[in-house]
């Protein structure tokens, strides 16, 4: 039987499987029975010989003058003392802990009574002590820290759940598919599967002791199976599936150089949606527009620190001349969330969507917004650039963030510093934003609608829980009824309306958010040529008659059914 | 026998761990027990673990104890090392 699970990312898979976190954390923290105790000591002492002996073997391999071996040569000193252990044992005695409990609490101690030290140098070490305690523990639960560069067989990745910085570390080139336990279509970490044409099934509820490292998998992404240890005849119908799939997108290529327009020749400006600077590779050879969506965060996530003005500066004059001429649409720094950057120090938030996210958060670190605004300012004198801004609710945003500009060209032409003209946008993704376009569209030049987050915030439904992807998909009359009023909000202002979100990546929604009166749509790389395509076969006239229809719909599966049948 | 010698600490970030590592690597290599006393705290200078929670700050007074075999010797090399380390 195979396990299914939701496509976010499709295509045919083969590979061994890899646990990333083979086992959850887990502690136990009942009382140990008296006679289970000096059990508990004697794993305690075999765990740290075992971490011992890993750290030596680590150290022999790397040369002596390296931080690394310094740090690890320090970690082997702090597990090797006799009154350390003495601590944990008597830990494990008095209050009848297991060892892993133990070990969190010794540690945890000794991290506090560093952390009380009044010397910044000196406090960071109690991160160490918290780290090194995390992987004794993680070692007596039977984990093993999977090494990523080991790699090198075509490998599909099992993980409970994965962030998108780690995804960003992936060895892409050996990962031939993703099973994630968690997630949903709309996550980041989806957004980049997709990106990266790497096929991906969310939500599957595969047993982790059942799938043993190494074993044969191959995992249908497009009907959402995944089998362990498939048979011949498993095999040959997927290796064919493979084939036929790889055969409709070579008959896709010859979209490649062509304009996107329908079959009556009304031209629709489709743009790409960029997440790294790797993509922007393939600008030229797809036959796009330009970039619809910069999404500046993500090149910032494996840097120790906040990219200067000039180091951001050069990489949008070079995409700028890439672009030759075509539209470079950039978001500013849409961090917090789920997109936590690692040199942000950010307090934990209950409820990070709802947090100090998008704008609100560079509105209240108004350095990093002033650093961009000044390299998309000086980068703008070599092609058009548009700028957005995620996460606005409503006009003081807009009205802080213009002060902010006007200071930074003041600034510039203070500073003899040569800079251009911008266009300006937001992204509307919060109902707010909806219900307030009015009041903040004649400060704009275009609206960009992010049906992910506007979808999640409408439906007062995160969009990483699995517990109800299924019940709230992308396409739905509620989220059709936003788009609409948008629409109308935005054509009465005479406001270009692009549409960034996952939608506008659906080759059957694509005709329709057109027929709704969507201006331009700016979808993911590995779909372009299939928008194309589903525009291609159809006119402007029966997108109109499409939208007319799904928009008197008032139920999933009936809108679903309009939507799904239509020929593309 | 029992030893003992004030020393200042005069690492430039304070004892931090890759210092501190090298102390107990030194103090490890004598039998005798050997301690470092710091504002009212007391660790062995064999245990990281406990040194890093004196606090053994750049310019801060410290006294190294030693007692048992060899006092004197590893006394006297481990406040060197202390005034050595940087």
């Amino acid at each position: 039987m195979p396990l299914s699970g939701i496509v976010v990312s499709p295509g045919i898979a083969f590979g061994n499987a890899l646990h990333l976190h083979l086992h959850p954390e887990k502690r136990d923290y009942h009382l140990l029975p008296l006679n289970q105790i000096e059990k508990e000591k004697q794993t305690l002492i075999q765990v740290i010989d075992h971490k011992k002996n890993q750290l030596l073997q680590h150290l022999q391999r790397l040369p002596a003058s390296s931080h690394n071996y310094q740090l690890i040569e320090a970690d082997l000193l702090l597990l090797d003392d006799d009154e350390l252990i003495q601590n944990i044992c008597a830990e494990i005695e008095r209050f009848q802990l297991c060892a892993a409990v133990a070990i969190e609490r010794i540690f945890s101690y000794q991290a506090a009574e560093i952390n009380a030290l009044d010397d910044h140098y000196l406090t960071n070490r109690s991160q160490d002590i918290l780290s090194l305690a995390s992987r004794l523990i993680d070692q007596i639960n039977g984990a093993h820290n999977v090494e990523l560069s080991k790699i090198d067989e075509p490998t599909i990745l099992l993980a409970s759940d994965i962030t998108p910085a780690e995804f960003s570390m992936l060895p892409l080139k050996y990962i031939t598919a993703l099973v994630l336990k968690t997630g949903g279509i709309t996550s980041h970490t989806a957004i980049l599967a997709r990106s990266a044409g790497i096929p991906a099934l969310f939500d599957c509820p595969f047993d982790q002791e059942s799938i043993t490292n190494h074993q044969v998998l191959a995992l249908d992404a497009l009907a959402g199976k995944l089998y362990v240890a498939p048979n011949e005849s498993i095999l040959s119908r997927l290796t064919q599936l493979k084939k036929t799939t790889l055969k409709q997108k070579q008959q896709l290529l010859k979209f490649k150089h062509r304009q996107t327009q329908t079959i009556d020749g009304h031209e629709i400006p489709l743009l790409v949606n960029i997440g790294s600077i790797n993509e922007t590779t393939h600008l030229n050879d797809m036959g796009v527009e330009g970039i619809g969506l910069f999404r500046t965060e993500f090149m910032l996530m494996n840097t120790k620190s906040a990219p200067s003005e000039n180091k951001q500066y050069r990489l949008y004059s070079d995409i700028l001349h890439l672009l030759n001429g075509k539209l470079f649409t950039i978001r500013t720094l849409d961090i917090g969330a789920e997109k936590a950057l690692p040199f942000l120090n950010s307090l934990p938030e209950e409820n990070p969507a709802l947090g100090l996210r998008g704008i609100r958060y560079t509105l209240q670190h108004t350095s990093l917004l002033v650093t961009q605004v000044r390299a998309v300012l000086r980068a703008a004198q070599y092609g058009p650039i548009r700028l957005m801004f995620p996460m606005i609710n409503q006009v003081e945003e807009l009205e802080a963030i213009f002060d902010i500009i006007n200071q930074c060209q003041t600034q510039l032409t203070q500073d003899h510093v040569t800079f251009g003209q911008l266009s300006y946008g937001i992204v509307v993704e919060t109902p707010a934003a909806v219900m307030n376009l009015a009041s903040m569209l004649p400060k704009l030049d275009f609206i960009s609608i992010g049906t992910n987050d506007l979808t999640q915030y409408a439906m007062a439904a995160d969009r990483g829980n699995p517990l109800f992807t299924r019940d709230y998909p992308s396409l739905s009359p509620a989220i059709l009824s936003f788009i609409h009023l948008i629409i109308s909000t935005a054509q009465a202002h005479n406001t270009q309306v692009s549409l960034c979100g996952e939608l506008a990546s659906d080759p059957h929604v694509a005709p329709l958010l057109i027929g709704m009166g969507v201006n331009e749509l700016s979808v993911n790389l590995p779909a372009i040529l299939e928008i194309k395509s589903a525009l291609s076969n159809i006119s402007y006239a029966q997108c109109h008659l499409l939208a007319q229809k799904a928009l008197s719909l008032v139920t999933i599966k009936a809108l679903h059914a309009c939507v799904y049948t239509q020929a593309t | 026998m029992k030893y003992e010698k004030s020393v200042i600490i005069t690492a430039q970030h304070g004892l931090h761990t890759r210092p501190a590592a090298l102390l107990v690597k030194q103090a490890k290599s004598y039998s005798c027990d050997i301690f470092i006393l710091c504002q009212g705290k007391q660790a062995s200078a064999k245990s990281l673990f406990k040194l890093q929670t004196l606090g053994l700050y750049h310019g801060i007074q410290v006294t190294v104890m030693a007692e048992g075999e060899n006092a004197q010797t590893a006394v006297e090399d481990v406040s060197n090392l202390l005034l050595k380390l940087s």
